[in-house]
C-alpha cells in the first residue's frame, strides 16, 4: 500500500490563522447573561459612508441637510428585548472589535450610548493620536492605543437601576461612572464627527454583541 | 484504503498544528484579584520583537494588547474585567527594519497639520528590482530602504520607503522619543504599504522614526486564568 504524505504546512502563523473560528464572542462579568439581538438603522450624513460595519467620513464635507448637520455614519441600535425601541432596565452589556484603518481627521466619536431624546450619555472619542476619551468631560480613557491598524476590544457593562457605567478596554477598566442618569438608552456605533472634530476617518467594527440580565 | 489515507492526514495535520504552536512556556498567574501577571521564555536573538495577544473565550479572536520588545519576559494586565475568562498567547515577530530618521516637529505657533488623506496609509508604485524573501536569513535585501520622515505642520510626521520584501505580513511603524520615554509602535500596516501619516503623542515631538517589515513566527501555547470578584 503505497502512503501519500501531505505536502509540508505552508507556514505555522497563516495556518493558525487558517483555523476556523467556532466561537462567538460571550459576555464578560459572569452571571445569568442572555444574549439580545436588537436590530439597526444605519444613518448617514455629510458624505459619511457605511458599508457592512466598515464606517467613514470624508476629509471634506458634501452638504447634506441631515440631523444637526455633523458628518456621521453610524448604526443605530433599536428594539432591545425587555426594553422596546430603547432600554430603560436591567443590566446592559456590549462588546465589540474596532481598527481604525485610516484617520486624516481628529476628535472623532466611535461609541455612544444615547439617553433618550435627552442626547448622548457617553460617547467614546479618538483624537489624531490614537488617544480614547470620554467627550463629556474630556477625560482620558486610554492614551494612545487606537493606533492605525491595531485592533481595540471595547466591553461596557450599563446598570440602569443601580445608575453605574463600566467601559472596559482590552480587559481592562478604563472608565466608570457611578451617577448614570435614569431613563431610556439605546447605543451607536461608527463614526461621528463631534463638535470639535475634524477631517476623514475609516474604521470597522467588528465581533459585536449585546447581552442582557 | 481511502480511510487509511484520510486518518494518516488527519494525523498528520495535528502534529504539524502542534508543531506550530509549540508549548512555549507561557504562564498566566492571577495575582491579585484582577490583575494577570504573564510570564515567557526570552524570544530568539534573530526576533524583531513580540506581540501580546488576550480574548475572553476559549476561542474566537484575539486582540492585540501589546507590542513587546524581543527581550521582554513579562506582562502584567491589570484592572481586569471581574469573573472573566482570560486567555493569552504571545507571537514572535521576525524580519527586517529600516534606518532610523529623526523628526523635531516645528514649536510655537504655527498650522497644524491640514484635513485630508494625507495620512492615510498608500503602496506607491516600487521602483523595478527584485523582491527578496524577509524569511531568507542569508538575504539582507528585504529590509525597507530609503526611509523619508518630514514634519507635516505643527502636530503631524509623513513617511515613505522603498519596500523590498515579498513575503511581509506588514510593516511596523516604531517611534523612539528624544527624551528616552519608551519606544511605540504607532502604526501597523499591511503588506506592501510604503507611505503613511502620523500623529505623534506630546512626548514624540521629537523623535526617531523606524519601519520594519515583519512577519508573524512561532505562536506560544495558550495560557488561561479566571479573575476574582
Amino acid at each position: 500500500m503505497k502512503i501519500r504524505v501531505l505536502p509540508v504546512l505552508v507556514a505555522c502563523a497563516a495556518l493558525v490563522g487558517l483555523a476556523p473560528s467556532a466561537f462567538a464572542a460571550g459576555p464578560v462579568e459572569s452571571g445569568n447573561w442572555t444574549e439580545d439581538s436588537p436590530s439597526y438603522d444605519v444613518q448617514t450624513c455629510q458624505g459619511g459612508k457605511v458599508n457592512g460595519l466598515t464606517f467613514s467620513l470624508p476629509s471634506a464635507s458634501a452638504f447634506d441637510a441631515c440631523g444637526n448637520g455633523a458628518p456621521r455614519a453610524e448604526r443605530r441600535y433599536r428594539n432591545y428585548s425587555g426594553g422596546g425601541t430603547n432600554y430603560s432596565s436591567g443590566v446592559r452589556q456590549f462588546s465589540g472589535t474596532f481598527t481604525i484603518s485610516s484617520m486624516g481627521g481628529n476628535r472623532i466619536s466611535l461609541k455612544q450610548t444615547f439617553n433618550g431624546d435627552d442626547g448622548p450619555y457617553f460617547m467614546l472619542a479618538v483624537e489624531k493620536t490614537g488617544r480614547l476619551y470620554s467627550v463629556e468631560g474630556g477625560g482620558t480613557i486610554n492614551s494612545g492605543i487606537a493606533k492605525v491598524g491595531t485592533a481595540v476590544r471595547v466591553n461596557t457593562v450599563h446598570d440602569v437601576q443601580a445608575h453605574t457605567l463600566r467601559v472596559y478596554i482590552n480587559g481592562s477598566l478604563a472608565y466608570t461612572d457611578n451617577n448614570a442618569p435614569g431613563g431610556a438608552f439605546y447605543d451607536k456605533i461608527g463614526a461621528y464627527k463631534t463638535s470639535s472634530g475634524s477631517g476623514s476617518i475609516t474604521v470597522n467594527w467588528s465581533d459585536v454583541h449585546f447581552w442582557r440580565k | 484504503m481511502s480511510v487509511v489515507r484520510a486518518r494518516l492526514g488527519a494525523v498528520l495535520l495535528v502534529l504539524g498544528l502542534a508543531a506550530c504552536t509549540a508549548d512555549s512556556g507561557l504562564t498566566a498567574t492571577r495575582t491579585g484579584s484582577t490583575e494577570i501577571r504573564l510570564t515567557w521564555p526570552a524570544a530568539p536573538d534573530t526576533a524583531l520583537g513580540q506581540v501580546l495577544e488576550y480574548r475572553n473565550q476559549a476561542g474566537g479572536e484575539f486582540t492585540e494588547l501589546a507590542f513587546l520588545p524581543a527581550n521582554a519576559t513579562s506582562y502584567t494586565h491589570s484592572e481586569l474585567i471581574p469573573r472573566t475568562d482570560f486567555y493569552y498567547r504571545v507571537r514572535t515577530v521576525f524580519g527586517r527594519e529600516s534606518t532610523s530618521v529623526a523628526v523635531a516637529l516645528p514649536t510655537g505657533s504655527g498650522p497644524a497639520a491640514p484635513e485630508g488623506d494625507w495620512a492615510a496609509p498608500r503602496s506607491r508604485p516600487s521602483p523595478p528590482g527584485p523582491r527578496n524573501s524577509l524569511r531568507d536569513k542569508e538575504n539582507s535585501g528585504a529590509g525597507p530602504t530609503d526611509l523619508h520622515a518630514e514634519a507635516v505642520g505643527t502636530d503631524g510626521v509623513h513617511l515613505s520607503w522603498t519596500d523590498h520584501a515579498r513575503d511581509e505580513d506588514g510593516y511596523l511603524l516604531e517611534v523612539t522619543p528624544a527624551n528616552g520615554s519608551a519606544v511605540r509602535v504607532a502604526a501597523v500596516l499591511g503588506p506592501g504599504v510604503n507611505e503613511v501619516g502620523v500623529y505623534p503623542l506630546e512626548q514624540e515631538h521629537t523623535a526617531s522614526y523606524r519601519v520594519a517589515a515583519f512577519y508573524y513566527g512561532q505562536t506560544s501555547s495558550v495560557a488561561h486564568e479566571t479573575t476574582g470578584a
